[in-house]
């Protein structure tokens, strides 16, 4: 698909004279065109500059055209054009030199736009030179792109030449294939400072801050007050009666964790999810549902009340075995007890 | 002989000069330059030739004064006087210039012929490049460049600086790669064997100057910019068309290794201050080329190659702007 384009109209006058010309004979082409003249019989007449034209002035011409001989620049942009890689199109700017060579050719052929004209056969090459690339290989990509359009010359009375090539999508390669390089040198080096151990972070640290180690020294200074504030915290929490007895677990658990360096005290124990009858069991018992960490509470239904007969008088039944109940607000019932 | 010469005028709206060095006084294979114009039409003929040194090293004579002559110094000499026969004496039909050249050559080929010439060796061998010109009273000039061989045309103007206009007959036309490969020409004028005049055609906006030169001028410099260097470097620094003319052929002398010879015609300059100073404009670019170069360490050929690939980069797309386009096969 074309986009942007310059171009030139290579026939530049086009006359159709009027069979006697006593005041408007056919004049010499300038240096820089050629006059065709096409005949009402036979084959076209090509005048170069500096030549005579024959039958200037009674010539019988069905058709008189003057055609640029200059060296023109050409430039076109071509968008869409597909890579290896079929998510990424490429676009590219195309200059090239443009000079006609047969003027009669091109009076025939009737080409009015040049860059038109050609553009089709040069967009053909770049679509096949680049198809066979990904955008990874940009360099090689231009550079057997160059190699075939300076071996392709023109036809049809066109010379082409001089090609510079552009591609535009470069830059979004580029910044892919550099900020791609970048995190690979960063992660390289990061781990060689990370392999190093402690003593290596604070190098790269102080490397990092010019040699001052004020923010590191800062920053540990916090880690232990922030760690003591911790360790009173959970110890408060430990010996506080009206504490959750949840969370005075494991601040015991924490403390002592930390007093002992108990690994296996730290690590809160391995719980039973109960099922759905394990919990209709418990409720038969009249203990309270009991929730896995981190759960809700399995509801509780409301008893119906039944009109039962009073019940004999039972013997007390043996005290329940204490058990500690994980929801909120029993600890505070039981103490009214 | 003084191995050096320098001819100029200055007229309303047209300032010319030619300068002309040997490398061996008196043994110079180059022409002087050709420089011909008619008021009457605004017509002009400006042009380099270049005797072939290596195919044309064979003696062609003696000159009446004694001296000898190779083949390569007639064939310049004699191709010049061609040229300029054809656009003083015929219609001035480019594509006939060839026949003229030809038809010429090949009757003066009896008086300088040898009987055994090896594959290397031609009779009459010269390069030419020419530019024929015309400009009335437009806002452009006309121009044909003409030429056979590895000397050059070119167009000066001030917004696009220096652009080539002729190709040169090798294989290669990149003018970096010639620069530093020095390859073999591939069409040359000679008498012993068929060559071909190419024409190449244009025109340019008026002001410009049109610039002729053999390889001593553009052939020994470190990357194709800095010939165009040399020509502003020496035109600031002059006051006349003489001044630049001495100028160039100061410059010339302390850089190349060959005989060279350079032409110049400048159209619809009202005087040569103008010309200078439309021509300031582009200085400071070429400058820029020069000081990288400068700025290297001797011996430091890396830095060099790399320096000169990124200059020709930047410079080539406007100095090939209006280089011919190598005809198709």
């Amino acid at each position: 698909m074309i986009g942007d384009i310059d171009t030139y109209d290579p026939i530049v006058e086009e006359i159709f004279p009027r069979a006697v010309r006593l005041l408007d004979r056919l004049e010499s082409p300038s240096m820089d065109t050629a006059l065709v003249l096409e005949p009402m019989r036979g084959d076209p007449v090509l005048v170069s500059a500096g030549e005579k034209v024959p039958g200037a002035v009674l010539g019988r011409y069905r058709r008189a055209a003057r055609v640029t001989l200059r060296v023109v620049q050409c430039r076109f942009v071509e968008d869409d054009i597909p890579t290896a890689d079929p998510g990424f199109l490429q676009r590219a700017e195309v200059r090239f030199t443009c000079q006609v060579t047969d003027p009669v050719e091109i009076v025939r052929s009737g080409i009015r736009d040049m860059t038109r004209a050609v553009q089709p056969s040069l967009a053909g090459i770049m679509s096949d030179v680049l198809s066979e690339f990904d955008v990874s290989e940009y360099n090689t990509a231009l550079k057997t792109l160059k190699r075939e359009l300076e071996v392709l010359r023109g036809r049809g009375g066109i010379a082409l030449g001089n090609f510079h090539v552009k591609l535009l999508n470069k830059s979004e390669y580029y910044d892919h294939t550099r900020d791609m390089r970048i995190e690979s040198m960063r992660r390289r080096d990061m781990r060689g400072v990370v392999d190093g151990g402690r003593e290596e972070l604070i190098a790269q640290h102080l490397v990092k801050h010019d040699g001052d180690p004020t923010s590191l020294l800062a920053a540990e200074a916090e880690a232990v007050d922030r760690d003591k504030d911790r360790m009173i915290e959970m110890v408060r929490i430990s010996t506080d009666e009206d504490a959750d007895p949840v969370e005075m677990r494991e601040a015991r658990r924490h403390v002592f964790g930390k007093i002992f360096g108990d690994p296996a005290m730290l690590k809160p124990p391995e719980r039973k999810r109960l099922s759905r009858r394990d919990v209709i069991a418990s409720r038969r018992d009249g203990g309270p549902a009991e929730v896995t960490a981190g759960g809700e509470a399995e509801p509780v239904e409301p008893r119906e009340p039944r009109e039962v007969a009073p019940p004999p008088v039972p013997e007390p039944p043996p005290a329940p075995e204490k058990r500690v109940s994980r929801l909120r607000g029993s600890a505070a019932e039981r103490r009214g007890r | 002989m003084t191995g050096r010469g320098v001819a100029w005028a200055e007229s309303e709206w047209l300032l010319a000069a030619s300068v002309w060095t040997e490398k061996k006084p008196g043994r110079g294979e180059d022409a002087e330059p050709l420089f011909v114009h008619q008021f009457s039409s605004g017509e002009g003929v400006v042009g380099v030739f270049d005797g072939a040194g290596g195919a044309g090293a064979a003696a062609a004579g003696t000159s009446a004064s004694g001296a000898e002559r190779t083949q390569a110094w007639l064939a310049s000499r004699f191709t010049r006087a061609l040229v300029e026969d054809w656009f003083v004496g015929t219609d001035r039909v480019h594509e006939d210039l060839h026949e003229h050249i030809a038809t010429a050559l090949v009757k003066a080929r009896g008086t300088a012929r040898r009987k055994i010439l090896g594959t290397m060796r031609r009779e009459l061998p010269t390069t030419m490049a020419a530019l024929h010109y015309r400009w009335g009273d437009d806002e452009t000039a006309e121009w044909a460049a003409l030429w056979a061989g590895d000397s050059r045309a070119y167009v000066l103007d001030a917004q696009d600086g220096l652009q080539q206009v002729t190709r040169d007959d090798t294989e290669s036309s990149d003018a970096l790669e010639l620069l530093t490969q020095d390859p073999p020409m591939t069409n040359m004028v000679c008498a012993d064997r068929p060559f071909e005049v190419h024409i190449a055609r244009g025109s340019t906006k008026v002001p410009c100057v049109l610039v002729c030169a053999t390889d001593g001028y553009f052939g020994y410099v470190t990357t194709p910019a800095e010939f165009e260097d040399v020509l502003l470097r020496t035109l600031e620094r002059s006051e006349t068309m003489q001044q630049w003319g001495n100028a160039l052929a100061d410059e010339v002398v302390g850089y190349t290794g060959d005989d060279a010879s350079l032409a110049i015609v400048a159209l619809g300059f009202t005087g040569f201050s103008q010309l200078r100073h439309d021509l300031s404009g582009r200085t400071a670019v070429v400058r820029e080329h020069a000081a990288q170069i400068a700025a290297i360490a001797p011996g430091d050929l890396e830095t060099l190659t790399a320096v000169r690939a990124d200059s020709w980069a930047r410079y080539r797309e406007d100095y090939e702007r209006l280089m011919p386009v190598k005809e198709p096969r």
